[in-house]
């Protein structure tokens, strides 16, 4: 039951992606005034690491807004090409009390093929969304979570405070048989100087990308948090290679 | 060991995790480690990897799943432990 759930979500989304992109893009790009630095070569970049290679695909990104993720849907590929390659349009993971309380809001994160999460839920729910998550994986599609596990509150990579999530989710499923690739991406609005809801009108934003493949010698929890750091550190190196670049952009605590 | 050993050695280390310190000084058994000591729930992997070192045990997934409160974590330990 739960594999047509995700058939048929997925299904719907695909079919909804001019709607959806087409929304979501009029909002970032018209009402907002959102840019990019270098938008092409952010997508050839990312087009030259994972388009070609199909198989699963981990997309883990920063997170300093409520809409990084939309932000890096639209980032990724046109919606013309989503429509072809579903796995250039990744399923996401937002925390289901930031918005289940909006019907509309219920509506379009269900055709823009999100998974709810409950933080410190019960069991049984953290149960499913693994099991749904090592589904789509297996299905060769893409899912984007935050690392992190939230929003940075210093503007910075977290590599303190940040979970283990990902990093099991990895080592479980490299138990399975499968090799999902990691594409970190490091996303910045120019005038984004710590966490917010949405990130500034009119923000030009910058994005690199890397492939990774954290591994651990470890089982375990040990291993969830060994290819969680590889992870994090890897941002962190993204982050500071920005800042490099950006010299005299330090970001503040908000 | 008993059990008050293993609340001792518990509580040393979840400190240094816990944000309510005054929590921390009248925790029992039935204290939640993430809602009453102010535990960030990303860092009970981190607290369950110290138990495992301080008390030399494997704990794993599921019963790591089952610790939300400093009771969960003796019996659990005390369990390992073959006390």
């Amino acid at each position: 039951m739960k594999k047509l759930g995700l058939r048929v979500q997925h299904l719907l989304a695909q079919i909804s992606i001019p709607f959806t992109f087409g929304l979501s893009i009029f909002f970032m790009k018209g009402l907002m005034g959102y840019r990019w630095v270098d938008l092409k070569g952010a997508r050839d970049k990312i087009r030259s690491q994972i388009g070609a290679k199909p198989g699963p695909l981990m997309i883990c990104p920063n997170h300093l807004t409520m809409i990084d993720s939309l932000i890096l849907v639209w980032a990724i590929t046109p919606f013309w090409k989503a429509m072809g390659k579903a796995r250039m349009f990744p399923w996401n993971t937002p925390e289901k009390t930031n918005y289940a309380h909006v019907a509309i809001l219920r509506f379009f994160t269900y055709i823009g093929k999100c998974l709810p999460v409950v933080r410190q839920g019960p069991q049984e729910k953290t149960r499913t969304l693994m099991y749904k998550i090592k589904l789509l994986l297996t299905w060769s599609q893409s899912l984007m979570m935050f690392p992190e596990g939230a929003r940075s509150l210093t503007g910075r990579v977290d590599t303190e405070n940040y979970a283990y999530g990902v990093g099991k989710i990895l080592d479980d499923v490299r138990q399975e048989g499968l090799e999902p690739r990691v594409l970190l991406m490091y996303l910045r609005g120019k005038g984004q100087k710590g966490k917010s809801t949405l990130p500034k009108r009119n923000e030009e934003f910058y994005l690199d990308s890397q492939l990774i493949d954290p591994r651990s010698k470890s089982t375990g929890l040990r291993a969830s948090r060994d290819i969680s750091k590889q992870i994090i550190d890897g941002l962190a190196e993204m982050e500071r290679i920005y800042f490099k670049n950006n010299e005299g952009m330090e970001p503040l605590i908000p | 060991m008993t059990k008050a050993e293993a609340t001792t050695k518990v509580l040393a280390i979840i400190g240094p995790f816990a944000k309510n310190a005054e929590a921390l000084k009248t925790a029992g058994p039935e204290t939640k480690i993430l809602s009453d000591l102010g535990v960030n729930s990303a860092r009970l992997v981190d607290i369950i990897l110290a138990f495992e070192d301080e008390f030399n045990i494997a704990i794993d997934d599921d019963t790591a799943d089952k610790i939300r409160t400093i009771g969960d974590a003796v019996d659990q330990i005390v369990a390992l432990t073959g006390a």
